[in-house]
C-alpha cells in the first residue's frame, strides 16, 4: 500500500486542485472539462442560434446554414481564416463572418457565408480545405484573413510540414498530452508562470530568416487555388491590438504563451511589414481592415482576436467594401 | 522519448508496473526489460536499434569464445575483433566525416586538393555510451576480471538497459551483470527514494538547466554581438551550471528509474565545481567516463609508471581522446587538449597555491574557460567571444533578475553533499506520511509544468 498511497494522494491532490480551478474558471466564463460551457446570456443565444448556424454534418462551416446548391443571384463568400473568424468564445451570430452576412443582407445584397475557419488553421490548412471542399460549395469570393498562425509557425522548427503518420502508442500519448493541455491547471500555469518566465528571457526581436517568404509562398498558393476554382480571392490586412509600448500586460502574456521566444515588438514589426507587402502588391485585391482597426484596444480581447464590438467593426468594414465594389465582385450573384 | 516528457512518465509507469507484476518468471521480467529498452531506443531511431543488437551479438559471442580459450594470443585476437568492430562502428557513424574534412584541410595546407565523399549516415543516439559499455565487457573478460555471461538475455539487457542507454552513466559489466542474476528486491522506501531522485533530476533539468539556457545563455552564445561584457560573463557562469544540471539531472533520472526496477547504477557527479584542482574536478565530473578512460586507456598506456615525459604524453592522449569522445569536432579536441594541459600543469605546479578557497576559485574559472571551447563550435567564434569578454563594451545588462535568481539558487544547490541529499530522500521516502509525500509529488509536478518554457533535449544526447 505504501507504494501506491503517495501516488494516489498526489493524483487526488491534483484532481481536487483541477476541480477547484475549473469551478473558478467556469464562473468566470470559461469552458472547462468537468463543468463544460459557462451558462451565460450569450450561451443561451447560441443555443437558439445553433439550429441555424453550423457546423453540422452536412454544413461544415461556422456560419448560417445554407444549402449546398447555391441560391440564384446570391454572393457566396468563403472565409479562409483561423480562430479570428471561428471564435468559439462568442455565439456564432456574433462573429464577423456572420455579421458580414447580416449586414450585406440588410443592405440588399443577397449573400451566403461559408466560414471555413478553424482554430490553429494556417494558410496551408486553408488551402487544403478550399481544395477539398471548394468544388462542392462553389464560392464566388475567397476572403482571406490570415497571418498570426503562420507567423507563430515560422518561429517553430517544422512550421509548414504536415505531421507524419504516428503509431497507435504515439497517438495515445498525443491524446494524453492533449488532455493535460486542456486542464485548467495547465492553462493557469502556462498563463501565469511559463509566460512570465518567457517575459524574463531575452526575446527574439525579429522573426527567423525566410518567414515572410514562406508566408507569401503559402498565400500565393491559396490565391492560386481560389482562382482555379473560379473564385475571386480577396486578401485582408491583419489587425494587431496595440503598439508594443502600450500593450497591456495580459495581452503581452498571451503573445508570450503563443510564441515563447518572440518579443511583442517582433509580432508588431512582422505584421506591419507583411501588411505593407500585401498593400504594395498590385496583383491581388486587398481590403485594408487593419488601418481602421489596429491600435484600438477596444476592438480586441487579446492582441489578435476580436472583441464583440471588434467583430462588428470588422464586419462593417468588409460590408462597406463589398457594397461599394459589389458590381465588380459579385460574379454570378448581386443585388436582389 | 525525452526523460522530461509525459511520454517517458507513462512509459516508465507501465514498465515498472508490469515488471513488479511478474512475480514468477525471472526470464519474463528480463524479457520485459529488453523489449522495453528496445522500444525506448526505437522511439529515437528504429533503424539504429539494429546496431545495438549487432554489437550485442558480436560481443556476446566473442565473450563466449574468449571464456573457452586458454591461449593468450587467441584471446588477444578476439579482443582485437571486439575493439575493431565497436570502435569501427563508432568511427563510421561518428568520426568519418570529421577525419575526412581534417584530412582534406591538411592536404590543402600543403597545396594539393583532394575531395572525398562524405558519409550521410546520421549519428545514432547514445552510440558513444553503449560502445564504451560493451568494450568494458570484452576488455574485462580479456583481463580475466570477469566471467563470461552465459545468458544472452542478461547480456542484451546490460547493453540496452533503457534508463542509461542514451546518455549514461556508463555502466560496467562487472557492476551490472551480477545484479541481473539476483532476484530483484524493492521496498517502499527504496521505491519512493527512486521517485524522489527522478523528481530531483527533473528539477535540475527543467528549473535550473533549461531556465538558465532560455533566460540568457542561448541568446548570448547565438548573438554575442548584441550583448555587453557583463552578459557574456553571466552567460559563461550560466552555461557552467546549465551543463552541470542538464547532465547530472539526466543521471539522476537514470539512477532513479533504475532504482524503481531494483537496480543500482553508479553515481556520475559529485559537486564538480568545488574541486580544488583539475585532477579532483575529473574525479567529480562525469565520473563513469573519467574512470573508464583511466582504467581502459590511461593505465594501459602506462599511466604514470614510466617517467614524467611518458606520463605527460599519456595524459594528453587520454584527454584528447576523451574530448573527441564528446563529439567529432575540433572544438572538442581543443577542449581535450586544454584539459590535458591543465592536468599536466596541475601535476607540476598546482601546489604553488596554498589557500584552498583560492585554489577552488582558480580551478572553477579554468574549467569555466574550458566550457567556452565546449560550447562554441567555430574557432573564430571562440575568439570573438573571448575578445568580447576582455575588450567588450559595458552595455546595459540584459540578464533578468529571474536569471540571476536561478543562477544563485543553482550555485547554492551545488554545495549540498550528495550523501546529505540521499539521506533527505530516504527520510522523506521512509517517514513522511503518504498524503504529505503525495502532496510533495503533486507540487513538484506543478512546478515542473509551470517552469517548462520549451522542451529541449538533454545536451549529452548528442554524444
Amino acid at each position: 500500500m505504501r507504494y501506491i498511497a503517495p501516488l494516489f494522494w498526489a493524483l487526488l491532490g491534483l484532481a481536487v486542485l483541477e476541480g477547484l480551478a475549473e469551478y473558478r474558471a467556469q464562473r468566470r466564463g470559461f469552458q472547462t472539462i468537468l463543468f463544460g460551457k459557462p451558462i451565460t446570456n450569450s450561451e443561451a443565444t447560441d443555443g437558439e442560434t445553433n439550429r441555424i448556424y453550423g457546423p453540422t454534418e452536412s454544413f461544415p462551416f461556422r456560419s448560417r446554414i445554407v444549402p449546398r446548391q447555391r441560391t440564384e443571384r446570391s454572393l457566396r463568400i468563403w472565409i479562409a481564416s483561423a480562430s479570428h473568424a471561428h471564435d468559439s468564445r462568442v455565439p456564432a451570430d456574433t462573429i464577423f463572418p456572420s455579421q458580414l452576412g447580416e449586414k450585406l443582407e440588410s443592405r440588399g445584397i443577397a449573400c451566403e457565408i461559408l466560414n471555413a475557419s478553424h482554430p490553429g488553421d494556417s494558410l496551408r490548412a486553408n488551402e487544403a480545405e478550399l481544395a477539398s471542399q471548394g468544388p462542392r460549395w462553389n464560392p464566388d469570393v475567397v476572403l482571406i484573413y490570415q497571418m498570426s498562425t503562420d507567423l507563430v509557425a515560422s518561429t517553430r522548427g517544422e512550421p509548414f510540414a504536415t505531421a507524419s503518420p504516428r503509431g497507435l502508442g504515439a497517438r495515445a500519448v498525443d491524446a494524453m498530452d492533449a488532455f493535460v493541455e486542456q486542464t485548467t491547471i495547465y492553462e493557469l500555469l502556462k498563463s501565469n508562470v511559463s509566460s512570465r518566465i518567457n517575459a524574463s528571457s531575452v526575446l527574439d526581436r525579429r522573426l527567423p530568416d525566410g518567414a515572410q517568404e514562406k508566408y507569401f509562398e503559402s498565400l500565393n498558393r491559396l490565391i492560386t487555388t481560389a482562382k482555379t476554382l473560379g473564385a475571386r480571392p480577396i486578401v485582408c490586412t491583419f489587425c494587431f491590438s496595440h503598439e508594443p509600448s502600450n500593450l497591456p500586460k495580459d495581452f503581452r502574456l498571451v503573445l508570450l504563451k503563443t510564441a515563447p521566444e518572440l518579443a511583442p515588438v517582433a509580432w508588431f514589426d512582422a505584421i506591419g511589414s507583411w501588411n505593407e507587402s500585401i498593400l504594395n502588391r498590385s496583383d491581388i485585391e486587398v481590403i485594408d481592415v487593419a488601418s481602421g482597426t489596429s491600435g484600438q484596444g477596444k476592438y480586441f480581447r487579446d492582441p489578435v482576436h476580436f472583441s464583440v464590438i471588434g467583430h462588428d467593426h470588422i464586419a462593417t468594414q468588409l460590408a462597406n467594401y463589398f457594397e461599394s465594389n459589389v458590381a465588380e465582385v459579385v460574379g454570378s450573384g448581386g443585388r436582389e | 522519448m525525452n526523460f522530461n516528457s509525459l511520454e517517458y512518465g507513462i512509459f516508465l509507469f507501465v514498465v515498472v508496473a508490469l515488471y513488479w507484476a511478474i512475480t514468477q518468471s525471472s526470464v519474463a521480467r528480463r524479457m520485459l526489460l529488453l523489449v522495453a529498452s528496445y522500444i525506448f531506443y526505437m522511439s529515437w531511431s528504429s533503424y539504429y536499434a539494429g546496431l545495438i543488437l549487432f554489437s550485442t551479438l558480436v560481443d556476446f559471442q566473442l565473450g563466449k569464445w574468449m571464456a573457452k580459450s586458454e591461449s593468450n594470443s587467441h584471446r588477444k585476437v578476439l579482443l582485437l575483433i571486439s575493439l575493431v568492430t565497436n570502435l569501427g562502428l563508432l568511427f563510421v557513424f561518428k568520426y568519418f566525416n570529421f577525419f575526412v574534412e581534417t584530412g582534406e584541410q591538411v592536404v590543402s595546407f600543403f597545396g594539393s586538393t583532394v575531395e572525398i565523399t562524405r558519409s550521410r549516415l546520421l549519428l545514432p543516439v547514445g552510440i558513444s555510451f553503449y560502445t564504451f559499455q560493451t568494450l568494458s565487457y570484452t576488455i574485462d573478460l580479456y583481463r580475466r576480471k570477469l566471467d563470461a555471461e552465459t545468458s544472452f538475455l542478461n547480456f542484451a539487457v546490460f547493453v540496452s538497459f533503457f534508463p542509461q542507454l542514451v546518455a549514461g552513466p556508463i555502466v560496467r559489466a562487472v557492476d551490472f551483470l551480477p545484479q541481473m542474476s539476483k532476484r530483484p528486491r524493492i521496498t517502499p522506501t527504496r521505491f519512493h527514494a527512486g521517485l524522489l531522485r527522478i523528481m530531483q533530476g527533473l528539477i535540475k533539468k527543467v528549473v535550473f538547466a533549461d531556465l538558465l539556457a532560455a533566460l540568457l545563455v542561448d541568446d548570448v552564445f547565438a548573438n554575442p554581438q548584441d550583448f555587453g561584457t557583463a552578459d557574456h560573463l553571466l552567460a559563461m557562469y550560466g552555461y557552467a551550471f546549465q551543463i552541470y544540471n542538464d547532465f547530472s539531472g539526466y543521471s539522476d533520472i537514470a539512477i532513479g528509474s533504475a532504482m524503481l526496477l531494483g537496480f543500482q547504477l553508479p553515481e556520475n557527479f559529485d559537486r564538480p565545481y568545488i574541486a580544488k584542482d583539475v585532477r579532483e574536478f575529473w574525479s567529480r565530473w562525469h565520473m563513469t567516463l573519467s574512470t573508464w578512460l583511466r582504467d581502459y586507456l590511461y593505465i594501459p598506456l602506462g599511466g604514470n609508471r614510466h617517467g614524467e615525459r611518458r606520463t605527460t604524453v599519456n595524459l594528453m592522449l587520454t584527454m584528447v581522446l576523451g574530448g573527441l569522445w564528446h563529439g567529432a569536432s575540433m572544438n572538442f579536441v581543443l577542449w581535450g587538449v586544454y584539459h590535458g594541459l591543465l592536468l599536466v600543469l596541475a601535476h607540476r605546479f598546482w601546489q604553488v597555491i596554498k589557500n584552498s578557497t583560492v585554489r577552488m576559485l582558480v580551478c572553477f574559472h579554468l574549467v569555466l574557460f574550458g566550457w567556452l571551447l565546449f560550447r562554441i563550435e567555430s574557432i573564430e567564434d571562440i575568439g570573438h567571444f573571448a575578445s568580447a569578454l576582455v575588450y567588450g563594451e559595458w552595455l546595459p545588462v540584459r540578464a533578468s533578475l529571474l536569471f540571476l535568481g536561478v543562477l544563485f539558487v543553482a550555485s547554492i544547490e551545488h554545495w549540498i553533499q550528495p550523501e546529505r541529499l540521499a539521506q533527505i530522500r530516504t527520510t522523506l521516502a521512509a517517514k513522511t506520511p503518504s498524503p504529505v509525500l503525495g502532496f510533495a509529488y503533486a507540487m513538484t509536478i506543478l512546478v515542473l509544468v509551470g517552469a517548462t518554457v520549451e522542451a529541449p533535449s538533454f545536451l549529452y544526447f548528442q554524444f
